[in-house]
C-alpha cells in the first residue's frame, strides 16, 4: 500500500538514528495525548483486562490491596482470582497444596478470602507467640532472637502489636496457628536456658547449664518423629510433607541451625545449608546430647564412631536428665 | 544488505513501512510465526500491523535491536515473587516516555508476542504502582475516584487487613 510512499531503511541502532526515533515518538505522542492536558492516563482503562494482570502480577499483596480502592476498574482488576492464586502460593507456599485440594472437591475458592483469612489467622498465631517469646529467660539471647526472626520474622522490637493489620506484616512463611503453636513449644523447650552464673552465649557459645530433662525428652520426642516421617518422603521437596510433620520439619531445622550447628562441628555445615528432611532424618539418627566430661560446658556430638556401637536407647532423657540435674 | 541477513519490511497501522533485519523481526514470537507460516513471495509487500503506529513500531524496533544478542527470557515462576528491581539503565532510559507511549509499547508488546519487552514495560508500570497509596495512584495515573463515600468506606475496609499502622487511610 504506502511501502512506496514512506519507506525508510532500519540500520543498526547509530546516534543519529536514535535521535530520529526520539524525534518521531515525540511527535507521535503529542498526538495521541492532544486532548488531556494531564500526563497521567489510567493503565486500567487503556488496557485490556488480560494485559492488565501482567503489570499487576509484580505487585505485591499489599500494594493489590491498595490498588482496589484506586477506582471501580482497579477494584476489578485487582480481584483477579489468578493472581491472588499466585500471592497465596508465594506467601503461603505450604499451605497452597491443601488449599488447592479443597478447591478441587469444592469447585471454587477465592484466594483472594482465603488470603485474608490465613493472614489473620497467622497474625493470631503470632501474637500469641509474641507474647509467649517475650518471657525474660527467652528474649536475652541475641541468637534466639535470630532464630525467631528467621522462624516468623517476628520483629521483636515491636512484640506487643495485637491487631490483625500490624501483626499481618509479620510474614509467617506458612505456618497454620497450629503450626506456630507447636513452633514456640519446641523454641521454649530448645532455648538455652538463663543462668545467673553464665548466660547462653550469643553465636554458638556453648550450653553452659545443662539442658533440663524436659528438654531432652522433648528433645528426643522431635528426633524420634522426624525420624519416622520424614524419611519415606521425598527429600527434594517439602512440600510434599504432611501438615502435621512439616510443623515438626521446621522446628526441627531450626532447632539445627540455630542451636545444635553452631555448636557441633559435625553438622556446622547446616547452619547455612537448606536443609532437606532426609538430612534431618540422618542427623537426628547420630545426634546425642552428650553430658559435660570433666565439668565443662554441655556439648551436642554427632555419635559416629563411639556413637555406632551405642544402642539408640542408650542417648534417651534418662542420661541426659540424669547427669543434668 | 542481502544474503541471509534478509530484510522484512513491516507496515505501522498508519502506513509507514520500515525495513527490519530479519533476526530483528524474529524477537516476535507473532512475526516469527508469521514469518514461518507465509511462502518469501507473499513477503514482498510486507506485514501490514494492524496495532501498531509507527512511532511505537521504531521503539519496539529499536528495543530488539538493542536486546537481540538476549537469551531468550526464562518462563515466569509462578512461585516466585517477580522482581521489578533487576531493570538494566538502557532499559530504564528506554522506558522514560510518556505514559500514553509506555502504554502502546505494552499492548504492542502484547500483540508482538516479545515478551522481554511486555515483562521490562509491565514492571516499569508496576514500579509507578508499588508502595503508593490508592490517592496516590490515581495522582500518577490521572484517575478520577468513581466509588461513592460508602463504596469507598466498604472498599477500604474489605482491603484495610493489609494497610500498615502508620499510612493514612485516605
Amino acid at each position: 500500500m504506502a511501502s512506496s510512499t514512506d519507506q525508510e531503511v532500519w540500520t543498526e541502532t547509530t546516534g543519529a538514528s536514535t535521535v530520529g526515533l526520539n524525534a518521531a515518538a515525540e511527535t507521535a505522542e503529542s498526538e495521541q495525548v492532544s486532548g488531556s492536558a494531564m500526563e497521567g492516563v489510567d493503565p486500567a482503562e487503556v488496557l485490556p483486562a488480560e494485559v492488565m494482570v501482567h503489570v499487576l502480577a509484580y505487585l505485591s499483596a499489599e500494594d493489590m490491596a491498595r490498588a482496589a480502592r484506586v477506582s471501580k476498574r482497579w477494584k476489578v482488576a485487582a480481584s483477579d482470582n489468578y493472581l491472588w492464586l499466585r500471592l497465596f502460593e508465594q506467601r503461603f507456599p505450604f499451605a497452597a497444596p491443601e488449599l488447592k485440594r479443597r478447591f478441587r472437591e469444592s469447585g471454587a475458592v477465592d484466594w483472594r478470602s482465603e488470603f485474608r483469612n490465613t493472614v489473620a489467622a497467622e497474625a493470631d498465631a503470632l501474637h500469641k507467640m509474641c507474647t509467649e517469646l517475650q518471657e525474660p529467660g527467652l528474649a536475652h539471647s541475641h541468637r534466639l532472637r535470630g532464630a525467631r526472626l528467621k522462624a516468623g520474622r517476628v520483629d521483636a522490637r515491636k512484640p506487643r502489636k495485637t491487631s490483625a493489620t500490624a501483626a499481618a506484616k509479620f510474614s509467617f512463611s506458612g505456618f497454620t496457628m497450629e503450626q506456630a503453636l507447636e513452633g514456640k513449644a519446641w523454641f521454649r523447650a530448645f532455648a538455652p536456658r538463663r543462668s545467673a552464673r553464665a548466660p547462653a552465649g550469643a553465636n554458638g557459645a556453648p550450653l553452659r547449664t545443662p539442658p533440663d530433662p524436659h528438654l531432652i525428652a522433648e528433645f528426643n520426642a522431635l528426633k524420634e518423629r522426624v525420624e519416622r516421617r520424614s524419611t519415606p518422603l521425598p527429600d527434594k521437596d517439602k512440600h510434599h510433607l504432611q501438615p502435621t510433620s512439616l510443623a515438626e520439619y521446621e522446628s526441627a531445622v531450626i532447632f539445627f541451625k540455630d542451636l545444635i550447628a553452631p555448636r557441633c562441628p559435625a553438622y556446622g555445615a547446616y547452619a547455612t545449608q537448606a536443609l532437606r528432611p532426609v538430612d534431618l532424618a540422618r542427623g537426628f539418627a547420630t545426634l546425642s546430647f552428650a553430658p559435660p566430661a570433666s565439668g565443662q560446658a554441655w556439648s551436642v556430638s554427632k555419635g559416629v564412631g563411639a556413637g555406632e556401637s551405642k544402642a539408640p536407647g542408650d542417648q534417651d532423657d534418662a542420661d541426659g536428665g540424669d547427669a543434668g540435674a | 544488505m542481502s544474503g541471509d541477513h534478509d530484510m522484512v519490511k513491516l507496515i505501522s497501522s498508519d502506513g509507514h513501512t520500515i525495513e527490519v533485519p530479519e533476526d530483528i523481526v524474529r524477537k516476535s514470537q507473532t512475526l516469527q510465526n508469521t514469518l514461518d507460516d507465509l511462502a518469501k513471495d507473499q513477503l514482498e509487500n510486507g506485514i501490514p500491523l494492524a496495532n501498531v503506529t509507527h512511532a511505537i513500531l521504531t521503539k519496539v524496533v529499536e528495543w530488539c535491536t538493542h536486546h537481540k544478542d538476549d537469551p531468550p527470557p526464562p518462563e515466569d515462576d509462578d512461585a516466585r515473587t517477580r522482581r521489578t528491581d533487576d531493570i538494566t539503565p538502557w532499559d530504564a532510559d528506554f522506558c522514560k516516555v510518556e505514559q500514553t507511549v509506555l502504554f502502546e509499547l505494552i499492548l504492542a508488546a502484547n500483540y508482538l508476542d516479545i515478551k522481554g519487552l511486555l515483562d521490562l514495560c509491565c514492571k516499569t508500570v508496576a514500579n509507578m504502582i508499588k508502595g503508593k497509596s490508592p490517592e496516590q495512584i490515581r495522582q500518577t495515573f490521572n484517575i478520577k475516584n468513581d466509588f461513592t463515600p460508602e463504596e469507598e468506606e466498604q472498599v477500604r475496609k474489605e482491603n484495610e487487613w493489609c494497610e500498615e499502622a502508620g499510612s493514612t487511610g485516605k
